[in-house]
């Protein structure tokens, strides 16, 4: 039996309760695939049907689902493979094993950003807070309307990613393991009558270790890392780690091959006829770019977005312990048709210390009462645009964030800090220079203050837009199947693609789209025998926010 | 004057930028008397390490960053070199910093306090002091994946 758009029937999945908080079920491969560039100094040539390039979000769905296809495939990651066995729970060692430059990438403008990114197997997904939200409805809509991206209408978009929700067990917080943080949000949020929900995460077996940026300690994170890959090992597709992709071999105009360069010194030849490129909106483009491919439309690493983010701080009589519960298991969307959206931003001390706006005594006393401390966050979908490029050598990200952007965090702080004071905290901290601290429910200074983008502090993790797609006729970076203008046989996969600010976090949409990409290759229609989920995030997104495409 | 944790075992900063980096530390965290004084933490040992896995430009630049503020107390007309200074003079010395009309510096001096912080408040004892243990955390994970059979 079928609905009406093909789906089997009566095969709901469940998304609460235990589908969260059971660990079994992690897939595990018959055999690991996985050859370390550092045991490669000599030359290797390797044949294969497609190699990807890159093991993150883009990268790994398109690998297994090609390798289960029937294809051979082969995977190219430039870092190295990562257990739960590794990962030691504390927040500082982790950054410079997991983060690509130790976690020093930020961005270069009117104020700098943080922009952290995974280097590993399994790419952001290895250090991300697991949030997944489908593309929002008005979104999808839009990239049809100022795209021409046809079929990618949530209807056209439902099958791929029930298949990706399938895939890393997509289910919701539950209260309990939200943490006390999320509850004295969700306080105030009520108190004030705004929309906010628990989120949905890609995880088994969650019991809220407070550490999902730095490696899940109790392996329940079903980051690509864990799930995709070793799918794509057991259809036989195999991964190079250490080894970093150099140029795509053209002959003819169409691909024939990649080189890349081991961590052992040696040299990798994949010959393949067809290359998808996976490297992440910051790197796609510098890869493709070094060869002089896909700027025939002159978009080649600009429109960048980058969801720029900030956080306010508040201090409450009640415990809070933020190093308990899931960091990021509550979102408010009251005002995410204006593009703002709030998501939980908690964690242990040792982020929080750089979090705070002062030193010495002030600050002392503050990290002091660290476990009365609340923490949360605040995402722009920004109307800003920046680009990537490379000088001397050197990766640069320039990004200026504009007038429009500036209101939106001035409107989104003002209505954190109200929400704090509504759940009751003593002291509230906008993250605003010259504004530093707030009490007894007095927004005044806040508002009164004429904000300028240098005042705040600011960190990001959702580049996008870099090689954007685009269904129009020599326009955008790759076309609406998201192949490269130019060249046969390539194709970009990541969140280059994505052509605008999503407004929430995505990692689901990439990879639905990297689904929909394999399925295309493969000549195949889409899944249909994708189980429904019970339920899935449904954020208050009616409109897309001005200036955000 | 702070003396870095051990010379010897450094890998990439010199004696002279640890001394310095344990001394802007202290001055940005001012542990005492409710916390551990830097040079009984491992911040300096880790600010090494993390100096060691960073991108080479950004190794030269956080150096160069370091003598700054070594030197700039002097510029700045406090009579002497940041480590040369009492406890309260390079606190004074900071907050000048931060109230610097120059964004550049104010991002700059950001970034540093940023590093030390992070160095300083990552050490297991200064996390367990404020509330964070990450040895249990870390025990109980290891116990529950022993337990219920997952993945390593």
């Amino acid at each position: 039996m079928s609905d009406a758009n093909g789906h089997a029937n009566g095969t709901r999945r469940p998304t609460t309760g235990a589908a969260y908080t059971d660990g079994s079920g992690a897939f595990r491969p018959s055999v690991e695939r996985i050859e370390h560039g550092s045991a490669i100094p000599g030359e290797r040539v390797v044949r294969a049907d497609v190699c990807v390039i890159g093991t993150g979000a883009g990268g790994a769905p398109v690998a297994k689902e090609l390798a289960e296809g029937g294809m051979r495939v082969v995977m190219l990651e430039e870092g190295e493979r990562f257990t739960a066995d590794e990962f030691t729970a504390r927040p500082r060692e982790m950054t410079t094993l997991l983060y690509r430059d130790a976690g020093q990438v930020a961005t270069l403008g009117n104020v700098p950003i943080v922009l952290p990114l995974g280097k590993a197997v399994g790419g952001s997904t290895l250090i991300n807070s697991a949030t997944c939200f489908r593309t929002p409805a008005p979104v999808l809509e839009r990239w049809g309307a100022e795209f021409g991206l046809d079929g990618l209408a949530p209807a056209e978009l439902d099958p791929y990613f029930r298949r990706v929700e399938r895939e890393l067990n997509v289910a919701q917080v539950p209260p309990d393991i939200a943490g006390h943080n999320a509850a004295v949000v969700k306080r105030g949020a009520d108190a004030l009558g705004w929309s906010g929900d628990y989120v949905y995460r890609n995880v088994r077996g969650c019991v809220g270790s407070g550490v999902c940026n730095f490696g899940c300690p109790t392996a329940a994170k079903q980051h690509v890392g864990v799930t995709y890959v070793p799918r794509a090992w057991e259809a036989g597709a195999v991964t190079y780690s250490g080894a970093r992709a150099q140029r795509i071999v053209v002959e003819n105009g169409r691909a024939r091959g990649v080189e890349a360069s081991t961590s052992g010194g040696g040299r990798l030849r994949i010959e393949c006829d067809t290359v998808i490129v996976a490297c992440g909106a910051i790197h796609t483009p510098l890869f493709l770019r070094r060869q002089g491919l896909g700027d025939e439309s002159g978009e080649l690493g600009r429109n960048l977005a980058i969801h720029p983010a900030t956080g306010v701080r508040a201090l409450f009589d009640e415990e809070i312990d933020m190093a308990k519960g899931v960091p990021q298991s509550y979102f408010i969307d009251e005002f995410a048709s204006e593009g703002i959206m709030f998501e939980g931003a908690a964690g242990p001390p040792d982020y929080l210390a750089m979090s705070w706006p002062f030193s010495g005594e002030r600050h002392r006393e503050l990290m002091l009462q660290y476990r009365n401390t609340s923490q949360f966050g605040l995402m722009v979908s920004d109307s800003s645009r920046g680009l990537v490029r490379e000088r001397g050598g050197r990766v640069e990200i320039r990004y200026d964030l504009g007038r429009d952007d500036v209101a939106r965090f001035k409107c989104g702080i003002e209505l954190l800090c109200e929400l704090y004071f509504a759940a009751g905290a003593r002291e509230v901290f906008p993250p605003v220079a010259g504004v530093l601290e707030l009490s007894g429910g007095d927004l005044e200074p806040l508002r009164a203050a004429e904000l300028h983008a240098s005042q705040l502090t600011l960190m990001a993790f959702h580049p996008l837009g870099t090689a954007r797609a685009d269904g129009r006729h020599g326009k955008g970076v790759v076309d609406g199947d998201l192949a490269l203008r130019e060249v046969e046989g390539v194709y970009v996969s990541d969140g280059s693609v994505v052509p605008s600010s999503l407004g929430v976090n995505p990692q689901i949409t990439i990879m639905a789209l990297a689904t929909r990409l394999a399925y295309h290759l493969l000549g195949q229609a889409p899944p249909v025998e994708e189980p429904e989920p019970e339920s899935i995030a449904a954020p208050r997104i009616e409109k897309v926010p001005a200036g955000a495409l | 004057m702070i003396a870095p944790a051990s010379a010897a075992q450094l890998t990439s900063l010199s004696g002279r930028e640890a001394s310095i980096f344990a001394c802007v530390t202290d001055t940005v965290v001012a542990p005492e008397p409710q916390l551990p004084p830097v040079i009984e933490t491992d911040a300096v040992a880790f600010f090494d390490r993390w100096m060691g896995r960073s991108p080479r430009i950004n190794r030269v630049g956080l150096r160069g960053l370091l003598y700054v503020l070594e030197l700039a107390p002097l510029a700045q007309g406090f009579g002497a070199r940041l480590r040369r200074l009492d406890t309260a003079e390079r606190a004074r010395f900071l907050s000048e910093i931060d109230g610097s009309p120059l964004p550049l510096l104010r991002q700059l001096a950001k970034l540093v306090k940023g590093f030390a912080l992070l160095s300083y408040y990552g050490d297991d004892r200064v996390m367990l002091r404020v509330g964070y243990d990450a040895e249990a955390n870390l025990t109980r994970a290891r116990d529950l994946r022993v337990r219920e059979g997952r993945p390593g």
